[in-house]
């Protein structure tokens, strides 16, 4: 009984899926007939003139229409839908569909990558974390993209030569290229942000020093700016309890990874820096400066906090922090969450670890299987011509943005919608972190005024810190790395939070000397080796 | 004797194949979930690379276990974990008899079945919705312990940053959690005592606590016996999802134990392989103590599992 069940399903499966396949193969063939006559012509302009074939279908990556499986997502903008619209248009001037193999309700992508890669059954298209490429390329997983680019890919070609930063960072050790980065626009990442209306009420100014940051905190903290007759304002807080304290760190010039100053490799833990800003945080925590629950409180501290109209100092993302006036106007008087620049450092320079790194660790690259790696690397090339670009940024043309002397306009179902304006981007596809170029203006048309001149305060001083460059390790060098690394980033978070909390008193002498012998002096040996070779290789 | 054993086996699956037919299930059961996986901990001795696949990736030997018990941590995660798993066997288990001989004693059925549901239903709780009851009552800033102690004049405690009290949270978390469900075994286990042994013992005068302590106790001092057995083969699995949701690097110092570290650095990490070695090793252990309790509950009560 259940085996005839079983074949009964069965069969109805596999018919049902022919008849689907056999639809959308006479679709493909009609539409590929029409275009047919126009692309052989094209195709002989293309040979002949590779960059002036910014018009018209000239976009074709394959003659025949082309489908190509795509594992594709990220935590920010979801899963890949095979309706996204600049996708369809895409296929419609590439001649290459794509059809995402993921299920939309996947949340955690790492996990879902490695079920895919240990099922050995790769999707043609695959969007991964850089060090997977790097690792799993070497094994034979990903095609080398080196040659594809040179020979058939222009724009991309074009691009990785004036962006040595972003080759860099696609490439391995020996320079082959396994992924195309999404690369992102824009300078500022995180930033000060303070409530202007409490500083106004207490008679204070914006906190410009060490010590006036510790006064105004301390006036937050005492005197009650929120009005409720009640203590409960809270000084500093952040919704990042690993990264959290890394504005507040930089001010005592201490870090929590690893930077370059003179083309010296440092790791922040083992500099001295590291015991005096813990110490003096701890202070700051014991004063109740510091929120109490700054370890504990996670992902939703801030809109919490905020909500409640009790914190008053963060360090974070620039757009996402600069919504909150709108946002929290009508039900707290008179409410100014706005952005500062950061407080000079104890030796008076104003500066901000943070910035937006441009090529990202993560983008897309072509697996061992592809039917097709020419067609593909072309289709990849399509996003890094203009149109491409700009469809990849704002969507589609006539529906989330018009052409405003020269310059994409997003329209008013973009900037007048219920939901977020980045939502109504991200529903066409645009933005969501495949390979390619960010353009900063789409960000920009709907942060708040506040926050652009927040944000323009930042970039008109320069005080952005040198990022820490991605850097590419030997295989030795890795698995040292991969040994050692955890075990000294677990010691260092909890003798931090330790610290800081007042369990144990600040021993920078001991703290140092238990990394070296857990391995982290010759974890920046490693560091520094790799940065050499980066420089090198940039020259 | 051993020829003996399968000749009465097959005498018996001849006369109750149906009966035998039942096992079946448990059987597949076993072989896919226990005995298929056991292929997998070949990965614990190899440079285990997913694309390349078990069979593909590279000999190692025994190089991950070195480097877990040569780790900083070692000393430290396995102190943890029998420690966390002590305190459980210690007050957890005594409770759960004690909570399932009150219950027996109670002779209204309507209270006696309240008091029964309402212990046994935190156990249906997800975890996770527990541990985010417990950091609410614990919080610093808004949690009802530390409000009644400030109204009390005690300056507010941030309990789960402070590594002393995690063992007692998390035990006094599954004390109230798991009592009252694991205490059917054993009120099953006293259900099934003669009632004359009673009568017997209020013949000759024995009150209440009399009853319980010679009558009670030693009629289910075999179950006793093989619930503790088992538990001491879980000492070393401590349940881990509880600790991850409640522990932070702040408190690793006493609540990293050895499932967690393998989680992080296996799950997190990615080091599937290290990971696998670490889990192996949990394991080994187990089996050494679950044979060796089995032994010493032979020898001291003569009831064992096999």
């Amino acid at each position: 009984m259940k085996t005839t069940m079983h074949v009964l399903l069965l069969a109805t499966m596999l018919t049902a899926t022919g008849v689907m396949a056999g639809c959308s193969s006479n679709n493909n063939e009609s539409e590929s007939l029409q275009v047919a006559g126009s692309e052989k012509q094209q195709n002989a302009d293309e040979a002949s003139s590779a960059s002036t074939n910014d018009s018209g279908s000239s976009y074709l990556a394959s003659d025949k229409p082309l489908k190509l499986t795509v594992h594709m997502g990220t935590k920010d903008s979801g899963v890949f839908k095979n309706d996204w619209p600049i996708f369809v248009k895409a296929a419609a001037l590439t001649n290459i569909t794509l059809e995402g193999t993921l299920p939309s309700t996947v949340t955690d992508f790492t996990e879902t990558f490695n079920t895919v890669m240990a099922s050995n059954n790769l999707p043609d298209i695959m969007e991964a974390l850089d060090t997977n490429f790097l690792k799993y390329g070497k094994e034979g997983a990903y095609l080398k993209l080196n040659d594809l680019i040179d020979q058939y890919a222009p724009h991309l070609k074009k691009f990785l030569d004036d962006n040595p930063d972003v080759r860099s960072a696609s490439s391995d050790k020996e320079g082959n290229i396994w992924f195309i980065p999404f690369i992102q626009d824009g300078l500022t990442q995180k930033g000060w942000f303070i409530r202007e209306d409490w500083l106004s009420k207490l008679g204070l100014q914006e906190p410009k020093t060490v010590e006036e940051l510790h006064n105004v905190l301390t006036a937050f903290v005492t005197k009650d700016p929120n009005g409720n007759g009640q203590k409960d304002e809270v000084g500093y807080f952040s919704r990042d309890t690993n990264k959290g304290l890394e504005g507040l760190l930089a001010l005592w010039n201490a870090y929590l990874g690893y930077r370059v100053f003179d083309d010296k490799v440092i790791y922040g833990p083992l500099q001295s820096e590291f015991g005096t800003a813990l110490e003096n945080m701890a202070k700051w925590y014991k004063e109740g400066l510091i929120d109490k629950e700054i370890f504990t409180r996670g992902v939703k501290a801030r809109d919490i906090l905020l909500a409640e109209n009790t914190g008053g100092l963060t360090h974070d993302y620039f757009a996402s922090t600069g919504n909150y006036n709108d946002q929290l106007a009508s039900k707290i008087q008179g409410f100014q969450f706005n952005p500062m620049l950061p407080p000079a450092d104890v030796n008076g320079v104003v500066k901000e670890p943070t910035r937006r790194p441009r090529a990202t660790n993560h983008g897309w690259g072509i697996s061992y299987s592809n039917p097709d790696p020419v067609a593909t690397i072309k289709y990849f090339d399509f996003w890094f011509t203009e149109e491409g670009r700009r469809m990849a940024n704002f969507g589609i043309e006539g529906d989330t943005y018009t052409m405003v002397d020269g310059k994409p306009i997003f329209s008013d179902k973009v900037m007048k919608s219920d939901m977020a304006p980045v939502e109504m981007i991200r529903a066409t596809g645009a933005q969501s972190e495949f390979g390619f170029q960010q353009d900063y203006s789409y960000e920009e048309q709907w942060t708040t005024p506040v926050t652009v001149e927040g944000i323009k305060k930042y970039t008109d001083n320069n005080v952005f810190m040198d990022l820490y460059p991605t850097l590419k390790f030997t295989d030795e060098e890795q698995k040292e790395i991969e040994k050692v690394a955890v075990k000294v980033e677990t010691y260092v978070t909890e003798t931090m939070q330790k610290w800081l909390l007042g369990g144990e008193s600040v021993n920078d002498e001991a703290f140092v000397k238990e990394l070296k012998r857990m391995g982290a002096d010759h974890l920046v040996e490693i560091n520094q080796a790799a940065y050499d070779r980066y420089k090198a290789e940039l020259k | 004797m051993r020829r003996s054993y399968f000749l009465e086996l097959k005498r018996d699956i001849a006369r109750d194949h149906l009966l035998y037919c039942l096992l079946i299930p448990f059987l597949l059961w076993f072989f896919v979930f226990k005995y298929i996986p056991m292929w997998g901990i070949q990965i614990a001795f190899k440079d285990f690379s997913l694309f390349k696949g078990i069979g593909a990736s590279e000999w190692v030997g025994f190089e991950y276990f070195k480097e877990f018990i040569q780790s900083k941590y070692f000393g430290r995660v396995f102190i943890n974990t029998i420690a966390i798993s002590l305190y459980g066997l210690v007050i957890c288990f005594p409770a759960q008899i004690i909570v399932a001989i009150m219950i027996s004693e109670v002779t209204r059925k309507a209270f006696k079945k309240t008091v029964q549901t309402l212990t046994f239903l935190p156990h249906f709780v997800s975890v996770v919705v527990i541990a985010g009851i417990v950091t609410t009552f614990l919080s610093p800033s808004s949690g009802l312990i530390n409000l009644v102690l400030e109204k009390f004049g005690f300056e507010k405690i941030y309990f789960l940053a402070n590594p002393d009290y995690f063992r007692g949270i998390f035990t006094t978390m599954n004390l109230w959690k798991e009592t009252g469900f694991a205490s059917i075994v054993f009120i099953a286990a006293i259900a099934g005592i003669d009632t004359q042994l009673y009568e017997a013992a209020k013949m000759d005068g024995a009150g209440k606590f009399k009853q319980i302590y010679y009558v009670t106790l030693p009629g289910i001092l075999p179950t006793i016996m093989v619930m503790l057995i088992l538990k001491i083969g879980d000492l070393l699995r401590v349940g881990y999802e509880a600790i991850i949701l409640l522990y932070q690097p702040a408190t690793y110092e006493k609540a990293d134990v050895i499932s967690t570290y393998v989680y992080r650095s296996g799950l997190i990490d990615g080091r599937y392989d290290f990971a696998t070695a670490v889990g192996l090793f949990n394991s080994i252990v187990a089996l050494v103590l679950v044979v060796t309790a089995n032994k010493l509950s032979k020898r001291v009560t003569n009831s064992a599992l096999w």
